[in-house]
């Protein structure tokens, strides 16, 4: 019977653990590199992906050990980028894992029925003309690329960064509406206007009209 | 534009979980398990250092404490099937470190009944193998062994009894032939 195969499975991996014993144990070494939690990481990650104007003062709390490191991210919010005619204009970012955003709180990132549906929504959208997707690792080394602080770009990791759609929109209609229902969807976690961003960036407009649904929790 | 800014460093929003002192306290036995899985105990021992370092610092930090351990396990058994799949990709190393615990030049296990269980074993699919060391090593339980593999506890449940069965016709004993 299987009983006796327990009894003789039992017994040789005990004697097969036994062959390791305490006092010969090599000691775990302290782990290397980061110690930054993840969650500061992926708070830094989100404003400089998303280039949001927060008061940095607000951050920057003495007590807070991670603190330097949300400096530095909010140093590195000021992006270089500069919106070409052909590129995408709305960036609808999708929930990671552990995202610092509130509209993400309780789940554990998107789920793929979510950003199916996300897809096919936006897809319906009549002021939008295409959509593309942008993932982790491409997001990663844009991030790498325009981030020339290295220390950061070395904490980092591909798993950190968010995915996105990007919307290539219609000229001449009004994009609020796809911008609010965008925000709305199960899955997303805000919406930026990288057109009005890059404006923003050329002073001829308000960042407080650039981005929608970026509330941290 | 409204930005809350409340969540960093906040106390009670997320209860922390000190990987560090699961790894030191079990330390012993996540090696004990991997020497299982991987057969040596220098890789043993870097799988568990490995799983340490990957998941220290709140790398993925556990929101219940009482998973903590499984997911340890989790990390531990990961880094395992990593290292299984290295060695049928890799070249073989020229001259082994140490020989795996099930061969025959192993002196560390003596008796030849035992090594003929865990070389029966080790021929089960990765699968069957893991479970039946989570519950004849670990003793764990259905739901505990399906946490750590990352299944359902039914499954865990059938694959533990698919597995018996398995070694049970490996090893002559009962069942069918």
């Amino acid at each position: 019977m299987n009983d006796q195969v327990e009894v003789r499975l039992r017994a040789a991996l005990t004697e097969a653990g036994d062959t390791v014993q305490p006092v010969t144990l090599r000691a775990l070494a302290p782990p290397q590199g980061s110690r930054v939690q993840v969650h500061t990481r992926l708070l830094v990650v989100a404003m400089i992906v998303l280039p949001l104007a927060v008061g940095a003062a607000t951050l920057l709390r003495p007590t807070d050990r991670d603190s330097q490191l949300v400096a530095m991210g909010v140093m590195g919010m000021s992006p270089s980028r500069v919106l070409g005619p052909e590129d995408p204009e709305i960036a609808v970012y999708i929930c990671e894992a552990q995202s610092p955003f509130r509209s993400c709180s309780g789940s554990h990132g998107a789920t793929p029925q979510q950003i199916a549906a996300i897809e096919q929504a936006l897809r319906a959208m009549p002021q939008v003309e295409s959509i593309t997707f942008r993932d982790q690792q491409t997001t990663y080394e844009l991030f790498v690329e325009h981030q020339a602080n290295s220390t950061l770009a070395q904490i980092v990791e591909p798993t950190d960064m968010p995915e996105s759609f990007r919307l290539k929109m219609k000229e001449d209609t009004d994009w609020t509406p796809t911008l609010e229902a965008a925000v709305a969807l199960p899955g997303v976690s805000n919406v930026i206007n990288e057109k009005c961003i890059s404006e923003y960036l050329a002073g001829d407009s308000d960042n407080s009209k650039c981005s929608v649904g970026v509330i941290f929790r | 534009m409204e930005v809350e800014l409340l969540s960093i460093g906040e106390p009670g929003v997320r209860a922390s979980v000190d990987v560090a002192a699961i790894f030191a306290a079990h330390q012993l036995g996540l090696v004990r398990l991997a020497l299982m899985m991987v057969g040596d105990r220098a890789t043993a021992e870097d799988v568990v250092q490995e799983a340490f370092a990957r998941t220290h610092a709140g790398r993925k930090r556990l929101r219940d404490p009482d998973r903590a351990l499984a997911y340890v396990r989790s990390a531990v058994l990961n880094g395992c099937r990593s290292v299984l799949r290295r060695r049928v990709t890799a070249v073989r190393r020229a001259v082994p470190y140490e020989p795996p615990v099930w061969s025959a030049e192993s002196a560390a296990l003596v008796g030849e009944d035992r090594r003929e269980v865990l070389v029966a074993l080790r021929g089960l699919p990765r699968r069957q193998r893991e479970a039946l060391i989570l519950r004849y090593y670990l003793e764990l339980s259905d739901l505990e062994i399906a946490e750590t593999m990352g299944i359902g506890a039914s499954t865990a449940r059938s694959t533990i009894a698919r597995g018996l069965a398995a070694l049970g016709r490996v090893l002559g004993e009962g069942g069918k032939a």
